[in-house]
């Protein structure tokens, strides 16, 4: 059985590892954003949990050379995308309250004019009466970066936000 | 006691029953007038700032001229300097102290910076912790271990050396973190200046290990032994803090984030470095006998009417120079005129290329744009930085003034983009590849585009429309975004600049967010809130709620009104307003001073008829609807089991109401219609039958506002014919139910409404699109669209590079044969 602590502490052991990977440092500018967006959505039509991760993609193009070793142009290379795509998805979990786990199915990514967007899904269990959610893609590079989560289809909008450092939280559902 | 006592209970029981209202407020029922003015939130106009938003008939603002001589010892990689400054007292009030600004005491390791930065915190700029939890050990990353080494063994912040009246005599000064009051020997009257001097000297910070706006970068795998380093110098001497009519010292501790508030004045500065470096300054070079050859001084005098840009330094001269170094020296003098700032760029490393833009007019026909960058900007920046200069410079001057300064510069090196009076650092490069060619991916190429737009956007907003940076990130960043996305547009539409308002809404509809009307350093998610919402809401109004023609007219205004001054946002809504027209008291509450998102929705259409009131019709048409209606189910089934009714089995036994219903019309019915037309005043008789005539369709439209942000409604009103109608109905329809509103549309009668769409070009932001369309329609989710669409990231390819590869040839391919 997984349990979510496990997952999020195995994805903290390589924090420091990957951190060391530093090549170039951008400087944190006038003009960047530092902010991922995600969408959990109960789509009652598919019937499905539907997540939806949103990423600059020129944060993630920054990003991906800090720190995967031997990256190559994200926006060619598809090694590269789905390297990122596996690092952001190891530094997302999602469980229920207990900190169980979903069993998450990656649907695919692709890039919509400025944004990378990364899909997940899971079927929507009966008996969910909450979420435990962390997003921490790209705290241990960019300590302003925030990652906010839009839960969405299950009772009124409920919204978490992540910035570097934070545990998982948890919501619940109606 | 009791005088003492009585406020402090009473601002206690407030405190408790109603943080932060207003002081007018709705005390039953649950109405909220969204329409409400901004009077009682704005501060009141005065003899500085008047109503209409405009500088006040007794505006003033302080002056400060600097003169500097600033030493860059390239070896220690440290600054030294001698500071004289006049301060002018345009106030009028009578200062005993003045506060300067010591910013580079925020890299201390006793400043409110790193006292304050919180261990696995938030929003710190810098390299990242992470504080132990439940599931695993706290963390520190390497990049924060490489910044505490670095705070470690080199001393940081100012040395200052010695603070004295223009006499040489000392003057009395006690630093508080990054601010120095320097106490004045007399006080200092209205209309009056006083000179004084301060010496210093500091170790410049490495920007890669300290995350600052500006700093050293090197470069060890250039030819030279040691590498070269490239030198951006910003905040790097004490500047005056300034002194304002609304806050009065706006001493507010730097702690990295709330950017700056600065004083105008006109600089002197002579830079001494190195004999074999470049310098790029704000201002204009003085002595360009004594720094640059004949030969350059020439191609920057060919480069004044020049259609392609110019090389003063040409990629090989900067290749032969960074290859070793040299102990002589060389002094750069620039003067500058009427600047909140200055800062400066130095290296070996630099070509320098140069185009004049000839925008013409009276206050400066010519500006020259330029461009400093090392070999690895290459054909990136030789193509795209200085055009993009005077692109901006064509764009920007269209929506404030023409570019007021002699130069507009684009220097490259380590920070991301940063902006100061005619300088800007910007950050994007090319990569080396193995076969020592260098490409770039045309992502890099919007990038290095956009943030030359966005920086060289910023020496007009804030660098000349002076708005305060420590308060109010928006009111530059904001406005910047907005005028960035359009100056990119104007470049090339299909690159996508971002700040649409379909980019915004996940935001909008968040939970986790401040409005926009907050302080720099205490805003949640800077970003969004500082950067888009604002651009976005400044895209809403001019191209949906004002106009282009009202939009652009009232956006000048307010820059050419704050040129060189320094506008509060009051001043931005109250000029929006004056110069337009048009109430937007209802849009500053909305987008600026709540956190309400946009969602509008369609919840049901209904059609009229009217009554002609004449019998013989409205009877035959009731028929027709009852008529029109389902059979019951029973009878339908009683038919089909061949059961025979009462009615069929006794037809002899008949009356009246056999061969009339109920809608048959009798002269009673006839009667009353005469005396009803002949009761009509001729005006009324004339109307009711020229409706009768047209025979409109009436439809009743029932909307209600989802999100809380009052917004136009604009409808796509589709017919069954397949024709469409766009129907943009003002923000106003809410103001006096905000909720939920009902709109009468009359068409022509072969006008039948098949289906109406609620904001059909996404241009109002609203969150959610699923309650926009009558019928409701499917909308699929990404995911669901996702599924059903082949992929492929073309655009993002870096062609460049990928056109060298070499083609697989069978042999090769499976190297069998």
């Amino acid at each position: 059985m997984t349990v979510l602590s496990n997952t999020i502490h195995k994805n903290r052991l390589v924090l420091l590892a990957l951190a060391g990977f530093l090549i170039v440092s951008m400087s944190v500018s006038a003009h960047q954003q530092k902010a991922a967006i995600s969408t959990i959505l109960f789509n009652e039509r598919t019937g499905n949990i539907e997540l939806m991760h949103r990423f600059i993609l020129h944060d993630a193009e920054h990003a991906a050379k800090r720190l995967l070793p031997g990256a190559g142009d994200i926006h060619t290379d598809v090694d590269t995308q789905q390297a990122f795509v596996d690092y952001v998805l190891s530094r997302f979990a999602i469980g229920d309250l207990d900190k169980q786990a979903l069993p998450l199915t990656t649907v695919g990514f692709e890039i919509d004019g400025r944004h990378l967007w990364v899909y997940q899904e899971t079927p929507i269990s009966g008996s969910l009466s909450g979420l435990t959610l962390i997003h921490a893609a790209m705290h241990e590079i960019w300590p302003k970066q925030t990652n906010t989560v839009n839960i969405e289809g299950r009772g009124p909008l409920q919204t978490l936000t992540f910035n570097a450092g934070d545990s998982a939280k948890s919501v619940k559902l109606d | 006691m009791k005088k003492i006592m009585r406020p402090i209970l009473a601002i206690a029981l407030l405190g408790l029953a109603i943080p932060l209202q207003a002081a007018i407020q709705q005390t039953k029922g649950d109405f909220e007038d969204k329409f409400r003015q901004l009077d009682e939130v704005l501060p009141t106009p005065n003899v500085y700032r008047n109503a209409a938003g405009e500088p006040g008939h007794e505006y003033w603002q302080q002056q400060v001229d600097y003169q500097i001589d600033v030493r860059l010892n390239e070896a220690l990689r440290r600054l030294d300097a001698e500071q004289s400054m006049v301060y002018t007292n345009n106030s009028p009030d009578t200062l005993k102290y003045l506060w300067v600004q010591l910013d580079q005491n925020k890299f201390r390791q006793d400043s409110m910076s790193a006292l304050t930065t919180t261990f696995g915190g938030i929003g710190n700029r810098g390299p990242g912790t992470q504080s132990a939890s439940d599931s695993g050990p706290a963390k520190i990353s390497i990049a924060a271990l490489r910044r505490q080494q670095f705070v470690d063994d080199n001393e940081l912040g100012y040395q200052i050396k010695a603070v004295e009246d223009s006499r040489g005599n000392a003057l009395d000064y006690v630093i508080v973190g990054t601010l120095m009051r320097v106490d004045l020997p007399t006080p200092l009257k209205p209309g009056k200046s006083f000179e004084f001097d301060i010496d210093f000297g500091f170790n410049i910070v490495e920007e890669d290990a300290v995350s600052a706006r500006a700093g050293y970068e090197n470069f060890p795998n250039d030819a030279r032994e040691g590498g070269n380093d490239i030198f951006l110098l910003a905040q790097w001497f004490p500047r005056l803090a300034a002194y304002t009519d609304y806050e009065a010292w706006t001493n507010k501790e730097f702690i990295g984030r709330g950017e700056f508030t600065l004083e105008f004045g006109n600089y002197d500065v002579s830079i001494t470095v190195p004999a074999d470096h470049i310098v790029s300054s704000t201002g204009v070079l003085d002595n360009p006998r004594d720094v640059l050859t004949k030969e350059q001084r020439n191609r920057l005098k060919e480069a004044e009417n020049a259609d392609r840009i110019v090389f003063i330094v040409t990629e090989e001269e900067a290749l032969e120079n960074e290859k070793e170094g040299t102990d002589e020296l060389k002094t750069w003098r620039f003067k500058a005129e009427n600047v909140r700032d200055f800062a400066w760029a130095s290296s070996r490393k630099f070509m320098w290329d140069a185009r004049g833009y000839q925008q013409g007019g009276e206050e400066q026909p010519l500006v020259m744009a330029m461009s400093f960058y090392p070999k690895e900007g290459g054909d990136l920046w030789k193509k795209y930085s200085t055009e993009s200069v005077i692109h901006t410079m064509e764009v920007y001057s269209r929506f404030s003034f023409d570019y007021p300064y002699p130069v507009a510069q684009s220097v490259n090196g380590p920070v991301g983009g940063m902006e100061y009076p005619m300088i800007t650092f910007n950050g994007p490069r090319t990569e080396l590849r193995d076969d020592g060619s260098r490409t770039y991916s045309q992502a890099e190429k919007r990038f290095l585009i956009g943030v030359v737009i966005h920086e060289i956007g910023h020496i007009y907003f804030p660098m000349i429309v002076n708005s305060d940076e420590r308060q109010w990130t928006w009111m530059d960043e904001g406005l910047n975004s907005f005028l960035d996305g359009v100056a990119g547009r104007e470049w090339d539409p299909t690159i996508p600049w971002g700040v649409e308002p379909r980019d915004i809404v996940d935001y909008m509809k968040s939970e986790t967010q401040v409005p926009i009307m907050t302080q720099s350093d205490s805003v949640l998610r800077l970003g969004p809130n500082a950067y888009t919402k604002p651009a976005a809401a400044l895209n809403i109004l001019r191209e949906t709620i004002l106009g282009r023609e009202l939009f652009d007219f009232a956006f000048r205004e307010y820059s050419q009104r704050w040129k060189y001054k320094r506008p509060t946002p009051a001043d931005f809504f109250r000029t929006m307003e004056e110069a337009s027209g048009v109430d937007l008291d209802w849009f500053w509450r909305g987008w600026f001073y709540s956190t309400d998102h946009v969602d509008i929705s369609l919840d049901r259409v209904y059609k009229l008829r009217l009554d002609t009131e004449d019998p013989d019709i409205d009877f035959a048409r009731e028929r027709q609807v009852e008529a029109d209606k389902p059979v019951s189910l029973t009878d339908e089934r009683n038919r089909a089991e061949g059961m025979q009714l009462w009615v069929e089995r006794f037809p002899d036994i008949t009356d009246y109401y056999d061969d009339n219903d109920r809608f048959t019309v009798t002269n009673k019915e006839r009667n009353a219609y005469q005396d009803y037309m002949a009761s009509l005043k001729p005006h009324e008789r004339v109307a009711f039958e020229r409706a009768l005539v047209e025979d409109k369709n009436y439809y009743v439209l029932e909307f209600s506002n989802i999100g809380g942000l009052v917004m136009p409604i604009i409808l796509e009103l589709t017919y069954a014919d397949g024709s469409t109608d766009i129907m943009r109905i003002p923000a106003e329809i809410w103001r006096r139910t905000p909720k939920a509103v009902s709109k009468l549309i009359i068409t022509d009668k072969d006008k039948e409404l098949a289906s109406v769409t609620v904001d059909p070009f996404w241009e109002t932001a609203d969150t959610d699109v699923h309650n926009n369309h009558y019928p409701r329609q499917i909308i699929p989710s990404r995911i669901e669209a996702y599924k059903s669409k082949p992929r492929s990231g073309k655009v993002y390819r870096d062609i460049m590079h990928d056109s060298t590869t070499e083609l697989k040839t069978d042999e090769s391919d499976d190297g069998t044969e």
